[in-house]
């Protein structure tokens, strides 16, 4: 479960090149629900989940991820309840560290680090039998380095290390847009069945509007750090993606008369 | 052609013996450099500030040179932790954090130094006594200083044991998160690891190890002196670089033990090319040089005539952004 309130952030605030990245947005999301969230460059999608995950902290609100306050809680130390994948497949996983250690370090999101061994021998099978099912070959390469693989393969390994301590929510922030559509419709397959599996609240940012509308059960769009749209139900499943464009440009053009008119 | 001449058998033990004692600095280097990917110039600090503690404590106080160990390692430690907290904590950049430190640590030095001479002033210098240095003998010690057998013997089972302690805690959980912080940060963090706190535990213990390194050299010497920091961090490097020329795993421990390999490799070439006819303040030229040709090598291979057969590997090497010269895995 996630919950924002009235959460507001600025960039450079003070300076003449202040952004307002989100002006008092709020959000419920229930657990278990599976958003996509659309708009266009700028319109503050990221910094929404940059905010939930803890790089940095709202102005103003509140974020709360199933029922505790964390508004101003440290990334690492939120990282229990949160799973990420990022856009570049090279940012969520260690290149210099094994299949099994990256995956060992995700085992121990959020919980201590001892002197114990770093991938113990039980968790090696456990690895052995979470890869088996992705078909990529991975589970005979558990000691092959990160680096090596592809960026296919890093990602499906990212998504696996994201969802793998069972996170409250999982935040994915475009993270088929650098694969070839092939692989992107692997990972988006694998995304699907985690997520349904592991009943885990989720926020996808994507610019593909088939997908947006296709995955996952509610659709938000924003713009300008606001929700200006929020559909699910039968109102999403009669919704087509040339009307979610049309929407999309009667938004942008609003921005464009705005600015036409201060000029 | 000009005959080459052989550094003899007593100059070549010598430098085995020296190599050895700084075993600890290139692991020092390698914690820092590699796994943690921070230049840390702390250890041009931390150096003689190792071994300004040993002897200090071995000529003031009559402490055997093996027990002086733990607490100059926690000294090394010490500095390594201010370097950490600089950067982590105060934002201030990592290079201009470790210069700081170890610019601070000269007087620090100085004031060791001073401390543990007769007359309490520090004068750059501190030697070990002759009574004391026969005092201390048999206390585990590896007196007489300058017997290079006894002494590399020694010094071989202080750095093999490091190289094992800090294969043993990479190999842990918490080893694994210091790694992810220097390979990833931002991953690290996404799974909860405390870079900040990673970044402490690792240039602290690297630190540490340097210190140690510092006072075994200056037992060696039979003195500490303020000015033994001066291009160690060259002097490291190259046994680092050198070792991983070598050693072509970019296993993590073989990359441990190309520490071992690289710094007595360092100090035989450093002899044999001393012995033909030059002073050893070329050391530093000489040292600068082979640096230098050991981080070109890998684009040498591509390029020379002797080297044809692994151009391809060569070209893959540069063309991978992933995995640039000198970077480890596994």
């Amino acid at each position: 479960m996630l919950k924002l309130q009235a959460v507001s952030k600025v960039f450079n605030q003070g300076t003449p090149y202040a952004v307002q990245a989100i002006s008092g947005l709020s959000l419920e999301a229930g657990a278990g629900e599976f958003i996509t969230l659309i708009g266009s460059n700028g319109a503050g999608k990221s910094t929404m989940l940059n905010l939930i995950a803890g790089l940095f902290y709202p102005d103003r609100g509140r974020v709360e991820i199933d029922g505790r306050d964390v508004t101003n809680l440290a990334e690492h130390r939120r990282a229990a309840l949160v799973g990420r994948v990022f856009q570049d497949p090279l940012l969520g996983t260690a290149s210099q560290m094994t299949v099994e250690q990256n995956l060992a370090l995700a085992s121990v999101r959020g919980g201590r680090r001892g002197l114990g061994p770093g991938v113990g021998r039980k968790q090696r099978a456990d690895f052995r039998n979470l890869l088996a099912p992705l078909g990529l070959g991975l589970e005979q390469r558990l000691t092959t380095s990160v680096g090596l693989l592809s960026g296919g393969q890093r990602q499906a390994l990212t998504l696996l290390m994201a969802t793998l301590a069972r996170p409250a929510v999982l935040l994915l922030d475009e993270h088929t847009a650098a694969l070839d559509p092939l692989t992107s419709q692997r990972i988006n397959e694998l995304t699907v069945k985690l997520v349904a599996e592991l009943g885990l609240t989720t926020l996808m940012v994507t610019h593909n509007m088939n997908m947006a509308l296709a995955m996952g059960s509610r659709t938000l769009m924003m713009h300008q750090g606001q929700v200006l749209m929020d559909i699910s139900g039968p109102q999403r499943a009669t919704t087509t993606v040339p009307q979610l464009i049309e929407r999309f440009n009667a938004y942008k053009q609003g921005l464009v008369s705005d600015r036409m008119a201060l000029g | 052609m000009v005959p080459m001449s052989f550094p003899s058998y007593y100059t070549l033990i010598t430098s085995v013996a020296i190599a050895l004692a700084y075993v600890g600095l290139v692991q020092g280097i390698f914690l820092a450099f590699r796994v943690l990917n921070f230049p840390d110039l702390t250890v041009n600090g931390s150096l003689p500030l190792g071994a300004a503690m040993s002897i200090l404590l071995l000529e003031r106080f009559g402490w055997g040179p093996l027990w002086t160990l733990p607490l100059v390692f926690l000294a090394g430690a010490a500095a390594g932790l201010t370097t950490a907290l600089l950067t982590t904590k105060m934002k201030i950049n990592g290079l201009l954090a470790s210069i700081l430190v170890a610019t601070g640590l000269y007087s620090i030095n100085l004031r060791l130094l001073g401390f543990g001479s007769p007359a309490g002033r520090p004068n750059g210098t501190l030697y070990v006594s002759e009574e004391k240095g026969k005092a201390v003998e048999g206390l585990l010690s590896f007196l007489p200083l300058r017997d290079p057998e006894k002494f590399s013997l020694v010094a071989l089972l202080v750095g093999g044991l490091l190289a094992l302690l800090v294969w043993g805690l990479l190999s842990t959980q918490l080893g694994l998160a210091v790694r992810a912080t220097g390979n990833n940060e931002q991953m690290a963090r996404a799974v909860g690891i405390d870079t900040d706190l990673m970044k402490i535990i690792g240039l602290a213990c690297a630190n540490g190890l340097v210190a140690i390194s510092g006072a075994m050299l200056a037992q060696r010497d039979g003195y500490a002196s303020a000015d033994a920091g001066l291009g160690a961090i060259v002097f490291g490097l190259a046994g680092l670089i050198l070792g991983e020329a070598v050693v072509r795993s970019k296993l993590i421990g073989w990359a441990i033990l190309s520490t071992l390999v690289g710094s007595i490799i360092y100090r035989v070439v450093l002899a044999v090319v001393l012995a033909q006819n030059l002073e050893t303040s070329d050391q530093q030229l000489i040292t600068a040089l082979l640096v230098a040709i050991a981080l070109a090598l890998p684009l040498l291979r591509g390029r020379l005539p002797g080297f044809a057969s692994s151009r391809v590997a060569a070209t893959q090497a540069t063309a991978n952004d992933e995995r640039p010269a000198g970077k480890l895995e596994g």
